[in-house]
């Protein structure tokens, strides 16, 4: 019995399951975003009240500078998950977490900051 | 020191140096804010709600509820052209994350002298969310995300009702929340009180071009001829590129009444933004025009 000589041809694998988008995924990665976002948010403003109560004033300033670094995690961890999501894992979180992202981002950021001005402003300014 | 953006956001507050440089101008920030005290007018209403001391943005609801429209009506259109493919969803978000992007980074680069510029965090954090900018930011990431998916067909036809919609509909806010115009002997002008005047930076009791007012009924009037025409106009893209067209050429007009800022020969930077778009307009349709599009579908 003979075989025949090796050719250096490899059998490309298989194609991997379907990942259909289902809309009721993405709708549950533009909730996760929104969350994130109020997260961020809350994290922020708190942040801001706890430097008020403080003797320092100028402390509360730094739940601001806070607010905003949260405002960019919040991109990049959408952004890179997001693209994660949809080349390894389900393409509709993914999808959402990018389409929810974009939609808080247009309604809801400056939110938190105004909040923490408000906060700050209440207090009588900064000394 | 108090920090600047505790007033209405389209106040031209006083730049301040430290700790965060929040000046904010015209068409800026819309969130929640302390507002020291109901504005008494009828023709403004930039608070919508109260809870406890955090005042809910009439912008920011109006906004939100564009986009809403604006999603409805995109999907009544996909349904309508039975247009319906899972690659659509990557269009929606390269649009959306392009539009977000640009719409609060667009208007970053306002001066030439970039120390005059606000800090790149900063214009995110309290920096103007621009239209025009957003708009381009939402077809360049249409197009790239088409380019990802490998969605061959244009969806400009798909979105441009949807756009026109979320558009007259948004700017609901904007009407109600920022400075109307320039002064105007029409009888439909906007006049201001004292307050309303010393927030807005404009002059009090003399009457204003709404020109928000013109927007959103231009927007409902293109929404209407955007239902009107998609069964005559059939060339793919053609209606998207009519409206986009049509709203260039309205918003380099209204913006002599809207008050804005002059920047150079008697132009805003939105009409400058439009100018700097003509060239590449113009290139884009000869080469279209030499490189007939072959439909292959």
């Amino acid at each position: 019995m003979t075989f025949p000589p090796p050719s250096g041809w490899t059998v490309p694998p298989p194609p991997g399951p379907p990942r259909p988008i289902r809309t009721r995924k993405v709708f549950i990665g533009i909730g996760l975003a929104t969350l994130g976002q109020i997260a961020a948010i809350g994290i922020g403003v708190l942040a801001v009240y706890v430097g008020s109560q403080t003797d320092n004033n100028d402390n509360a300033v730094l739940g601001i500078y806070l607010e905003v670094l949260l405002q960019v995690v919040l991109f990049g961890a959408c952004l890179a998950l997001g693209i994660v999501w949809i080349v390894r894992r389900d393409r509709g979180i993914g999808l959402g977490l990018l389409i929810g992202w974009a939609v808080t981002v247009l309604v809801f950021p400056v939110a938190g900051i105004g909040v923490c001005i408000a906060i700050i402003n209440n207090m009588g300014g900064l000394s | 020191m108090v920090l600047a953006a505790r007033a209405h956001p389209v106040h031209r507050a006083r730049r301040v140096q430290r700790p965060v440089d929040l000046e904010v101008r015209r068409g800026g920030v819309c969130a929640a804010f302390w507002a020291p005290e109901p504005l008494p007018s009828e023709a403004v209403h930039p608070v919508i709600v109260r809870l406890g001391p955090v005042a809910i943005l009439t912008h920011d609801v109006f906004v939100a509820l564009g986009i809403g429209v604006a999603a409805l009506v995109l999907l009544w259109e996909i349904r309508r052209r039975r247009a319906q493919d899972e690659r659509l969803w990557y269009v929606v978000a390269g649009a959306l994350v392009g539009g977000a992007l640009l719409a609060r980074l667009g208007t970053w680069a306002q001066h030439l002298d970039p120390r005059d510029n606000a800090p790149l965090l900063a214009q995110w954090a309290y920096g103007n969310r621009s239209i025009l900018s957003g708009l381009l930011g939402a077809y360049v990431g249409a197009i790239i995300a088409k380019r990802i998916a490998g969605y061959p067909h244009k969806t400009g036809d798909l979105f441009a009702p949807a756009v026109a919609a979320g558009l007259a509909i948004g700017r609901f806010g904007c009407f109600f929340a920022e400075p109307p115009g320039t002064p105007t002997s029409l009888p439909w002008g906007v006049t201001l009180n004292a307050a309303q005047a010393a927030a807005m930076h404009v002059r009090a009791g003399v009457p204003l071009h709404p020109s928000f007012a013109y927007e959103i009924l231009f927007h409902t009037l293109a929404f209407g001829a955007l239902l009107a025409l998609r069964k005559r106009i059939t060339e793919p893209g053609e209606l998207f590129k009519l409206y986009l067209a049509a709203y260039a050429v309205f918003r380099f007009a209204v913006e002599f009444v809207r008050g804005n800022e002059i920047v150079w020969a008697g132009l805003t930077r939105s009409q400058l933004f439009l100018l700097a778009l003509l060239p590449f307009i113009v290139a884009r349709l000869v080469w279209r025009a030499r490189h007939p599009r072959v439909v292959t579908t």
